[in-house]
């Protein structure tokens, strides 16, 4: 350079600076003022934070493109910040489609299977199941709603929900204490009353199973279970308690009750029973101690129909008996010869089932005795207001033309093996007992929906699993990648004040944005997929297997898939954010491209 | 720092450092080694040093942009505010050996510092790009909880007084409409605004012409200018502008740790003044880099008698 321009170029630099000063010098008041200091303001700056943080995710999710011109590079940005709503929404409507996809195939199956149930050849045999496999009460619905109606062709059809047999004495508050076999107890407490100050005065605080009342079964002869409890196992008349129970009643606990009595409630309908009192144990783990022959005699000579109570729920059965004349049935009384007596309780209008009340006499307490004069019971049920006795099922009527099947399944966690065996058991029991020859094909193609059933839930837990996990796999990945970007982004604004907390709910906030846009599309995508009728004209590609509809989804599933998704984007943005938030912000600041 | 000439009463420094260590994972040596220092406050303190010298680290570590681990127990690095009157020692805002800060108690306590009492200008103007320009530089404001109409008046007012015209006049609202310059400006007002105590900048005129290095340079010394407590920490390459416009310069060496001298900031004598800090900076010679920083100091101190003179 030579020096003219050298020395041209240097006073053109003196006057820029000079003008620099000279600018600085005439706004020197105004700077002053806007560079100024600060007043604290407390407790403002929260309420900012969270408007700006709110606002700040918002845009950060579709963060504008830095590459000037670059239309190519721009739309590459644009995309990739698109990408992760995009994705939420694939993984939503994976989800559907393999919800869908098993409800249906579940649900076809069902219906095919059930279908064979109309075969004229078995149609008008009586199907009697009361089976106890493993099955969800979703399947009993599925199978009752889709299997059986179609199954009756439209006849009325009582469908078991579940069945509870109780008996009155409730199990120990310590199991095993008791030997097993020696009583078949159910969870149903009993309930002491306390009696009032004269005999007149019935009123009293009643201890019911709800306030602990430890109940036990019957102090059998030569058995000591009970420490320190010196009993009379051979006194015969009455129960020891526990001084515990005596004092939750309102009873001093050191001598008997008044009248050595306490009046037991009973039963459904609380019978009131006078139980003689015996004695009083300080040391009585249990609340109350039967004598063996007060039990006896109980058993024997009280002999009351309220004593034990039994509740099976019949899906629609309080419709039906409202819509028929059952009601006329379960009102009845049957005896069942010297063994017993078996009389259903009214109709519970509010459930889906009815009670009854048994009364049994020793060495019949057990499930299969209450099973198979519920069975005769309801067997006789569709064959007239007269019916002979159907237990002992000797004299049973025969079958007629049009007699309704009666499936029962009942919802107990048993494999379905189980069932089989039981099946076996049962028809074997009719067979040796009863004389009573069964049809069992309608079971044995329930118990294969069964198996089928368990077979594809398995499959599609399977799939479920592998594909959740993909697409966690895969959000994460994007989200990672997503804030891998922006850890300079990130460096910056921890350096200018935000702290690691706001920084995890900012990129929180940015999750619940994206799956709130996510799930908004899917609103959309799902009302026109219901509008153009998308599960009718699928299901019609399949007519063949006469099924009526493959896709099923109730407002439970789509509930639990937002809520999936949902707390899949936050776990993944929250892993992503954490690694990043524990770098100071000179780490995220490095350039890492 | 030795030979202030500040003739107000004593203040405490604004930086108090002993024992300051800063090692780097699979580094023998550390990066930084900081025996005993103060830095004084209301003055533009440019650090120098080669690349590599631990400039940078030294005002990451200042600025609670990184942590000064290993914390040994001599380790003393404290920050003395005159606006809150408190002592922050960085050993309690940093969690311990196990630095395990589960709710996150220590950064919020390092993050409530920086955004009341630290403003940030890097190389790159790391703007955010989602903001307007005055949102960008609103936002620091906005974190301290200034009310929107003052952070409306500071923010036009900086923005016509800088003459961002592209913001102003043009009606520019991105910052992809900016020039690399008037991307720094921004980015100073970002830091400046919001009334920091301490504005650390990381060569910050690095990616700039001379002339933009001159305005930012320019307005460090009006900021310090019209709050004389406030202080500037500015690392940089340029000999030239520390000479011109620092009152303090704190040159890192490499092979050696680190020495500070008073400045004058002037134009006066500069060749002479950089070839000396060249030497100074340069020099691997303990002889070499004292006898450099002796004619330094000689040279100040007597442009401060010339310039203190009649």
């Amino acid at each position: 350079m030579s020096e003219q321009p050298a020395a041209a170029a240097l006073a053109a630099e003196q006057d820029e600076l000079r003008a620099i000063r000279a600018h600085l010098d005439a706004w020197r008041e105004r700077l002053g003022s806007a560079l100024g200091p600060l007043e604290e303001v407390p407790g403002r700056a929260g309420g900012q934070r969270l408007g700006f943080l709110l606002r700040f995710a918002w845009t950060d999710l579709f963060e504008r493109p830095q590459h000037g011109e670059n239309w190519l590079k721009n739309l590459r940005l644009r995309l990739r910040a698109l990408l992760r709503p995009l994705l939420t929404i694939a993984t939503l409507f994976l989800l559907i489609a393999l919800l869908a996809f098993f409800t249906g195939i579940r649900n076809g199956t069902q219906q095919e299977l059930a279908a064979g149930l109309v075969d004229p050849s078995i149609n008008g045999v009586r199907v009697e199941y009361f089976g106890r496999g493993m099955l969800p009460a979703s399947l009993v619905d599925t199978v009752g709603n889709l299997g059986l109606e179609r199954a009756a062709d439209g006849r009325r059809v009582l469908r078991f929900g579940g069945g509870e047999p109780v008996f009155g004495y409730a199990p120990l508050s310590r199991p095993g204490t008791l030997q097993p076999g020696a009583w078949g107890h159910h969870p149903l407490g009993m309930k002491f009353l306390r009696h009032g100050a004269a005999d007149d005065d019935p009123e009293g605080k009643v201890i019911g199973f709800g306030l602990s009342t430890r109940v036990a079964g019957p102090l059998l002869a030569d058995e000591q279970p009970l420490a320190g409890a010196r009993l009379a196992s051979d006194d015969s008349d009455g129960i020891y308690v526990a001084r515990g129970l005596l004092r939750r009643l309102g009873y001093p606990g050191d001598a008997l009750p008044p009248g050595g009595r306490l009046t037991v409630l009973y039963g459904r309908e609380d019978l009131p029973i006078e139980v003689p009192v015996v004695g009083v144990s300080a040391t009585l783990e249990r609340d109350f101690v039967v004598t063996e022959g007060f039990h006896y005699r109980w058993q024997r000579d009280e002999f009351n129909p309220q004593r034990a109570v039994g509740r099976f729920g019949f899906t629609g059965f309080a419709a039906a008996a409202e819509a028929t004349d059952f009601r006329d049935y379960v009102a009845g009384q049957w005896e069942t010869g010297e063994d017993g007596k078996f009389r259903l309780g009214a109709v519970e209008p509010s459930s889906a089932g009815f009670g009854f009340d048994v009364a049994l006499r020793r060495g019949q307490l057990d499930e299969g005795f209450v099973r198979e004069g519920l069975l005769a019971f309801l067997l006789d049920d569709w064959s007239g207001p007269a019916p002979q006795l159907v237990f002992p099922p000797r004299e049973y009527t025969p079958y007629h033309p049009g007699q309704v099947k009666y499936i029962f399944m009942t919802v107990y966690p048993r494999p379905l093996l189980l069932d089989r065996a039981l099946m076996d058991e049962v028809k074997e029991l009719l067979k040796s007992e009863h004389e009573l020859q069964m049809d069992f094909s309608s079971l044995n193609k329930l118990l294969m929906i069964g198996e089928i059933n368990q077979a594809l839930d398995w499959i599609g837990r399977i799939l479920g699993f592998a594909l959740a996990g993909f697409t966690l796999l895969i959000i994460m990945l994007t989200f990672q990648e997503a804030i891998a970007r922006k850890s300079k982004k990130l460096g910056v604004q921890k350096a200018i004040g935000l702290s690691n907390r706001s920084v995890l709910g900012l990129y929180v906030l940015q999750a619940l944005y994206t799956w709130a846009c996510a799930a908004l599309l899917f609103a959309a995508v799902a009302a026109l997929v219901v509008a153009v009728d998308v599960p009718g004209r699928i299901t019609a590609l399949f007519e063949q297997f006469a099924v009526e509809r493959f896709f099923q989804l109730g407002a439970g599933d789509l509930a639990a898939i937002l809520a999936a998704t949902l707390l899949l984007s936050i776990f993944s943005t929250l892993l992503a954010v954490w690694r990043l938030a524990l770098l100071s912000p000179a780490e995220l600041l490095v350039d890492r491209e | 720092m030795s030979g202030s000439a500040d003739a107000s009463p004593p203040r405490p420094p604004l930086f108090t450092l002993s024992g300051v260590c800063k090692h780097f994972p699979n580094e023998a040596r550390p990066v930084l080694d900081v025996g005993e220092l103060e830095l004084p406050r209301g003055r533009l303190v440019t650090v120098l040093g080669r690349s590599g010298s631990g400039k940078t680290t030294f005002l990451k570590l200042l600025g609670l942009l990184d942590p000064p681990y290993p914390l040994r127990r001599d380790t003393r690095l404290a920050f003395h505010s005159l606006r809150d009157g408190t002592d922050y020692d960085y050993a309690e805002l940093y969690p311990g050996r196990a630095r395990f800060d589960p709710l996150f108690r220590r950064d919020a306590a390092r993050a409530r510092l920086r955004r009341t009492h630290f403003g940030f200008l890097f190389q790159e103007e790391h703007l955010l790009n989602q903001l307007s320009v005055r949102d960008n530089i609103a936002l620091p404001m906005l974190l301290r909880g200034v009310p929107a109409a003052e952070r409306e008046r500071r923010v036009e007012l900086m923005l016509e007084a800088l003459q961002l015209d592209v913001v102003t006049q043009r009606g520019a609202k991105s910052v992809f409409e900016l020039s690399k310059g008037e991307r720094q400006r921004v980015a100073l007002l970002r830091a400046l605004l919001h009334d920091p105590e301490v504005l650390f900048a990381d060569e910050p005129t690095g990616n700039l012409d001379p002339l933009n290095a001159e305005w930012i340079f320019r307005m460090f010394a009006f900021w310090i200018g019209l709050h004389p407590e406030r202080t500037v920490i500015v690392v940089t390459h340029s000999t030239h502008l520390a000479l011109s416009h620092s009152q303090s310069i704190v040159v890192f060496g490499k092979g050696w740790n680190y020495l500070t001298l008073d400045n004058v900031p002037s134009r006066a004598r500069e060749a002479e003044r950089q070839g000396w800090l060249n030497v100074l900076m340069n020099a691997d010679d303990p002889a070499a880099v004292g006898d450099a920083h002796a004619r330094l100091q000689a040279l100040h101190a007597g442009l401060a008698a010339a310039e203190g003179g009649p």
